[in-house]
């Protein structure tokens, strides 16, 4: 396993970012190997996003830092292809430049539309769409040697507002390429976290890291290093024991007064989860 | 083991570094008192900072008089009170243990007489200091400088500490252990762990250590991404809670990364891996 992280302190970066060179150094001088860019692959941004991306990859690679993903902008694509089929499209283009590139992993959100107010018809439209889009997306991908990770969100009343709801979709779109990047921090129950990675070990392509306490008046996010409601350790040990290798990937950090960009709250995550693997490469 | 983190009390943010140490986790913090304007203006800035701290909902931890003080003021009476001054005010306080530098005046030119009359001087001034602490509850953590930069001292060697405890053998002596200057001396981490055992009052914490080709006096400030040969901290970490260690441990020399925020990101860094130990460490 290897600690990933976006360009910037605020996660990430488009790599059309001024602020790029910079965030690279902290990220080095921090010890990061692996980072994510984001690309902006709209109508009008995705011919200048794909056109820097080689540049910017060579420009990490310099700094010593390798791209292990790129985030696609919107983060919202399914909804984007409902609206606009050329979405897809511009997302298979993303993906062949990212075989060409060598990056190995596609991070991508998914289904945020709600279907509880659809009909049965209406609703098995849209899961046919997102299946379809997924089918022709994956084929791309094994084509060009790329893993694509879908984020879980779980959304409530989302097509896959549940673990159940995901295991059906990796069912449906069943290719290897097609797989998970596994936020544990939006299952709705903690307790089955540890079995989920199990049930999806092969599917899990990478790892979305924080913690959060739940109260009565809602969500607080943690630095991982204070503890919280999910047992960081567990997730981090069952992860090890099925043999995951991915990039752990910090990501919503408390928000600290003069820590505006989430630069100590990124130092923070960073050491946590380093002495984590490190007691991990021990206790193996 | 807990995580304590050294603030100057003259820092001009001392209340922002404060709640930012809380905001991290830290729950303890030791105060540098570096006598800057004259004794009497540092202990009552001293006092006022001990309140700060307690304040801000956070525990007093050491009390640190000027580092390398005792280099010169062996040599004057009254520079030698300033300091016991500042120990005994933080015992007052409720800190439970001063933060001291090693004695590491180069005594090579001196005959043999003129050295052994240096080292009882520094062997009285420790006794004096360490009744000081006693009477406070406090214990003296004396930095395990060795002699990788400056050699001719007093205590150069494991032997040279091993003899000074015997001769100020109070239970309130001890070590602040740093890993850096044992392991560049040559010695084993581990064994100078399991040698000291309950001398060892505080530890400085370094994640990696490094190797004596690079070691500048600047480069203390560089080395926590620096490869080593084995040493690693999360290993002397468990070793010093089996020695039954449950003292300090200071994040010190942490590399300051670039960015507006440099210094504080990389004190983050170092607070959430000594915190991932501890919590495993239960």
């Amino acid at each position: 396993m290897k600690i990933e992280i976006g360009t910037t302190a605020d996660y990430w970066c488009s790599i059309l970012d001024e602020r790029l060179d910079s965030r690279l150094d902290w990220l080095k001088a921090m010890g990061i190997s692996h980072i994510g860019y984001e690309i902006p692959f709209t109508c009008t941004d995705i011919d200048r996003g794909l056109q820097r991306l080689p540049a910017a990859i060579d420009e990490a690679r310099e700094k010593g830092l390798a791209v292990g993903s790129v985030f696609p902008q919107p983060w919202k694509w399914t909804n984007e292809a409902t609206e606009d089929p050329t979405t897809v499209d511009r997302l298979e283009q993303v993906i062949d430049a990212l075989g060409e590139v060598g990056v190995p992993r596609l991070l991508l959100g998914c289904s945020f539309r709600q279907v509880t107010a659809m009909s049965e018809q209406e609703r098995d439209a849209h899961a046919l769409e997102i299946y379809d889009n997924y089918r022709r997306i994956s084929r791309r991908a094994e084509a060009s040697g790329v893993k694509l990770c879908t984020h879980t969100s779980l959304h409530e009343g989302s097509l896959l507002a549940t673990p159940e709801d995901l295991t059906k979709f990796l069912q449906e779109v069943s290719s290897p390429a097609n797989g998970l990047l596994f936020c544990y921090v939006c299952e709705s129950d903690f307790g089955r976290i540890d079995d989920d990675i199990r049930f999806w070990k092969d599917r899990i392509f990478a790892v979305h890291m924080r913690n959060v306490r739940r109260t009565p008046e809602g969500t607080r996010q943690m630095h991982m290093s204070e503890g919280g409601d999910v047992e960081v350790p567990s997730v981090l040990q069952t992860l090890s024991d099925i043999g995951f290798d991915g990039p752990l990937i910090p990501e919503h950090y408390p928000l600290l007064p003069g820590d505006a960009g989430s630069e100590t709250a990124t130092a923070s995550a960073v050491g946590y989860l380093q002495a984590e693997l490190d007691q991990l490469d021990r206790s193996n | 083991m807990k995580v304590e983190v050294v603030v100057e009390i003259f820092d001009e943010d001392f209340i922002g570094k404060i709640a930012w140490l809380r905001a991290q986790g830290v729950a303890r913090v030791a105060l540098d008192v570096p006598l800057t304007g004259g004794l009497q203006p540092s202990i009552d800035r001293l006092e006022t900072a001990t309140r700060e701290v307690l304040d801000a909902g956070l525990q007093l931890g050491g009390v640190q008089p000027p580092w390398s003080w005792i280099d010169h003021a062996i040599d004057s009476e009254e520079e030698l009170a300033m300091m016991k001054t500042v120990i005994e005010k933080g015992g007052e306080l409720g800190m439970d243990c001063a933060l001291l530098s090693c004695f590491r005046r180069d005594l090579t030119e001196m005959s043999g007489a003129e050295r052994e009359a240096m080292a009882e001087k520094v062997r009285m001034t420790y006794r004096e200091m360490c009744a000081i602490a006693g009477s406070h509850g406090m214990k003296l953590a004396t930095h395990t400088s060795f002699s990788f930069f400056r050699k001719g001292s007093l205590l150069d060697t494991i032997g040279d500490w091993d003899r000074f405890f015997e001769a100020v053998p109070d239970p309130a002596n001890g070590l602040l252990f740093c890993f850096g200057p044992c392991d560049l001396m040559g010695y084993s981490v581990a064994d100078s762990i399991r040698h000291f055992r309950d001398r060892i009052h505080a530890v400085h914490a370094l994640r990696e250590l490094p190797r004596p080709e690079r070691a500048q006096p600047d480069s203390w400030k560089r080395h926590l991404q620096i490869e080593t040969d084995g040493v690693k901290l999360t290993d002397m970490l468990h070793l010093l809670a089996e020695v039954g260690f449950d003292g300090p441990v200071i994040p010190l020399h942490v590399p300051e990364f670039p960015g507006p925020a440099g210094m504080r990101t990389a004190e983050a860094w170092a607070i959430a891996y000594l915190h991932s130990v501890f919590a495993r460490l239960g």
